[in-house]
């Protein structure tokens, strides 16, 4: 498979263990970024095309990961957009690659310092007393409602799902618990119950379409439709390096990389599941859905390092950084 | 001394706002631009950061003694854009020259100067604009005064849209109301009438029914002044709204702020109206001047709003007779609850209990003491002077620069406001 050639000429066994390391405590985009970075300083190209024509060849190989794909390829696309762009300043190679570095090294942190900035901008939408509903663990949404409590002092409540399958809705939980935070997990299924008594929803996001919209776990679009219905506002928290130049207008327009049809159904309550009788037959199939897309009108305001932004001007931004 | 006249100035204007004798859009814009035209052209400035700084200090007193009067703000920030514009000009003036005379132009290729340059996905990668943020001061001592005057000029410019925006925007009139056309309106405001006024003059017959905007009552004024004007117009209650929405084709009101994400600070009553209007599909139209647009979200409704006196709702002679209403409650209740509602009772209440009782209010209405309370209060009567409108009942928004829709509105406030400015000076927020 060409996809299988790519990889073993193109990242190293160490540089694929280097990538799934940087995973596990980064976004899928920054951890790319910062494999990208490594494959320049150990690249034996000598001008910027050949440079660039290796890390297209990484980047293509990072951007199948199943999980995170969609927030790698925009990191990649990041990240080749500003070597392109270096490109033009200089007549050196040398020095391009140099200054390249020399940003990309400033870059590494940049996950932290945009995590701190969304903070900041985000927390003073949670009021006092307030209920804040969430699903899916997020990292920026912890930093956010941390700072929120810790530096803002403010007292409010957590509604929390338990994000099934994942069972990351339990981390969370305990992780602001530890903090201070009351927390309430509930069902997944019980968004619609739990949302009456919350008074504003704050997820994350795997990445930000160009029409504002999100993809992000799966549960998000249906937390989505009903705050819409219930009237309460409902927020995002994202990093800048989640913008992708997406345009989906389906559901299905994003399922492209999510395992489907893969009969792993997590035990039930009260006993393993039972083999036999959930087997798949031709006429019974099961699907694992693991992201889904919410469409921009159910979306209030996104938290961003660049501002806080209504979903339209996402689009601008990705206009000026492409065109 | 030109500095003493000028604090004078400002501390004159600050106590005015602060006592509210000058409040609203007109009163406070123009002479908000005028000061910090005064800051440009009267204070010793060597460096545009020290101007910055300047601007921003003087900005922050401003706002600080009228925080709810958020064109203030956005003037100011108005002006600190005009000078970020001119200097990030004369700084890429002089790298061009610089680096035309190296040979070697060993250059960056984002326009490096920092200081007006926003964070974008475009310069995510590009630098660490944290540490840039205010440098050039060596770059531009030099060259400050070449760029003193173009802003006086941007600032004057500013003066003079303040002064002809009602004019801009009651031009635009015409295309928006035609023959036989019935507008509701609410509140009072310049920008409106002027509106209305414009399309009586092309004699087109239309008809404008006022909500009487409970409790200022300025709808009966607006219905005096338009009928002047030979408008046909009908005075209604504001409770009536909803009923004759059927009848109407389009909302068409003034608003106090516009807010970042494209809702409305709007006088008290317009939610009510915008809800209506969306019930019955009719358009709503906000009049508003583009120093109106603030770059601020609320964060929560009442963030920005007032509390107006409660003397037009509940005037004070029956605050009195509610009072003793209320005493007269706790006699009937527990022997304990008697001597403490007794005891906090102060001033009016004792003097309309020394009287014969409550006069003309009849026992037992709004009398009931709302539990937690101990002040001999019976009776709660707040008056918020603004409403939240969310942008999604924003049919359109006409500015003085032309009609735009509330999603677009984030891209205006790129244009006119640097997002460095959106939180000036260390209290400026709130």
């Amino acid at each position: 498979m060409a996809s299988e050639k790519l990889k073993n000429e193109q990242l190293s066994a160490e540089q694929l263990r280097a990538f799934h390391a940087h995973l596990r405590d980064e976004p899928g985009a920054i951890a790319a970024i910062k494999v990208l970075i490594d494959l320049i300083q150990s690249s034996a190209a000598t001008t910027i095309m050949g440079l660039q024509i290796e890390l297209q060849a990484a980047a293509d190989v990072l951007k199948l990961h199943e999980a995170e794909g969609i927030s790698i390829a925009s990191g990649c696309e990041l990240f080749m957009r500003f070597v392109t762009r270096t490109a033009l300043d200089f007549s050196e190679y040398e020095a391009c690659r140099h200054k390249i570095l020399e940003r990309g090294e400033f870059f590494k942190e940049h996950s932290t310092r945009a995590r701190t900035k969304i903070a900041e901008l985000g927390a003073p939408f949670i009021r006092d007393g307030a209920t804040v509903l969430t699903t899916g663990f997020s990292r920026v949404v912890v930093a956010l409602l941390l700072h929120a409590a810790q530096a803002l002092k403010k007292r409010f409540t957590v509604l929390l799902t338990e994000s099934h399958a994942s069972g990351l809705g339990y981390t969370l939980a305990r992780t602001l618990a530890a903090a201070g935070i009351p927390v309430t997990v509930i069902d997944d299924a019980a968004v619609a119950v739990g949302l009456e008594r919350a008074d504003l929803v704050l997820c994350g996001a795997e990445a930000v379409v160009e029409n504002g919209g999100v993809i992000s776990k799966v549960g998000t679009c249906q937390l989505a439709i009903i705050a819409h219905a219930y009237r309460k506002p409902f927020y995002i928290a994202a990093e800048s390096f989640k913008f992708a130049r997406h345009y989906p207008l389906h559901q299905r327009d994003i399922l492209g990389s999510t395992p489907r049809g893969v009969p792993q159904l997590a035990p039930p309550v009260g006993g393993e599941p039972d083999a036999a009788s959930r087997a798949p037959t031709p006429l019974l199939t099961y699907e694992r859905l693991t992201r889904d897309y919410t469409a921009p009108k159910y979306i209030n305001l996104l938290f961003t390092d660049l501002g806080v932004l209504t979903p339209s001007a996402v689009s601008d931004e990705l206009i000026k950084l492409y065109y | 001394m030109a500095s003493d006249a000028f604090e004078r100035e400002v501390s004159v204007f600050t106590t005015k706002l602060k006592r509210r004798q000058l409040s609203g859009f007109h009163q406070t814009a123009s002479r908000t631009a005028e000061l910090m035209r005064s800051v440009v052209v009267h204070t010793r400035w060597q460096t545009p950061a020290k101007l910055i700084e300047r601007i921003q200090r003087v900005g922050a007193e401003l706002v600080r003694a009228a925080p709810q009067e958020l064109c203030i703000g956005n003037i100011v920030r108005r002006v600190l854009h005009i000078v970020r514009e001119e200097v990030d000009g004369l700084v890429r003036e002089l790298e061009r020259a610089s680096a035309s005379s190296r040979s070697d132009a060993l250059t960056t290729g984002m326009p490096p100067s920092a200081f007006s340059t926003a964070p974008s996905l475009h310069n995510l990668l590009a630098a660490n604009l944290h540490n840039e943020a205010l440098r050039t001061p060596e770059l531009c001592s030099a060259a400050v005064h070449e760029i003193k005057q173009p802003i006086i000029d941007g600032v004057n410019e500013l003066i003079d849209e303040l002064g002809s925006l009602v004019h801009s925007i009651a031009e635009q009139a015409p295309e928006h109301i035609h023959a036989r056309e019935v507008i509701l309106t609410l509140g009072r405001s310049r920008i409106v009438e002027a509106f209305l006024k414009r399309v009586a003059k092309t004699e087109r017959p239309f008809e404008v029914i006022v909500a009487d905007t409970a409790p200022s009552y300025e709808g009966a004024e607006v219905a005096r002044r338009l009928s002047e004007a030979g408008i046909q117009a009908t005075l209604i209650t504001d409770a009536a709204v909803f009923a004759l929405m059927a009848r109407i084709n389009k909302v068409i009101i003034p608003t106090h702020a516009v807010m970042a994400d494209g809702g409305l600070l709007a006088p008290a009553g317009t939610l009510a109206v915008a809800l209506a209007a969306q019930h019955h599909s009719v358009p709503f139209v906000v009049c508003a001047g583009i120093p109106q647009l603030t770059p601020i979200f609320l964060t929560d409704a009442d963030d920005f709003n007032l509390l107006l006196a409660p003397a037009p709702i509940l005037s004070y002679d029956e605050t009195a007779a509610l009072e003793v209403n209320a005493l007269c409650d706790a006699d009937g209740g527990a022997d304990g609850a008697e001597g403490s509602a007794a005891a906090v009772v102060d001033g009016p209440a004792r003097r309309a209990g020394a009287s014969s009782g409550p006069a003309g209010v009849p026992p037992g209405i709004a009398c009931r003491q709302p539990s937690g309370r101990d002040d001999g209060f019976a009776t709660d009567s707040p008056n918020p002077a603004y409403d939240y409108v969310p942008p999604g009942l924003i049919s359109l928004l006409i500015t003085n620069i032309g009609g735009t829709h509330p999603s677009y509105i984030y891209r205006l406030l790129t244009e006119f406001y640097n997002p460095l400015d959106i939180h000036f000076g260390p209290q400026a927020a709130l």
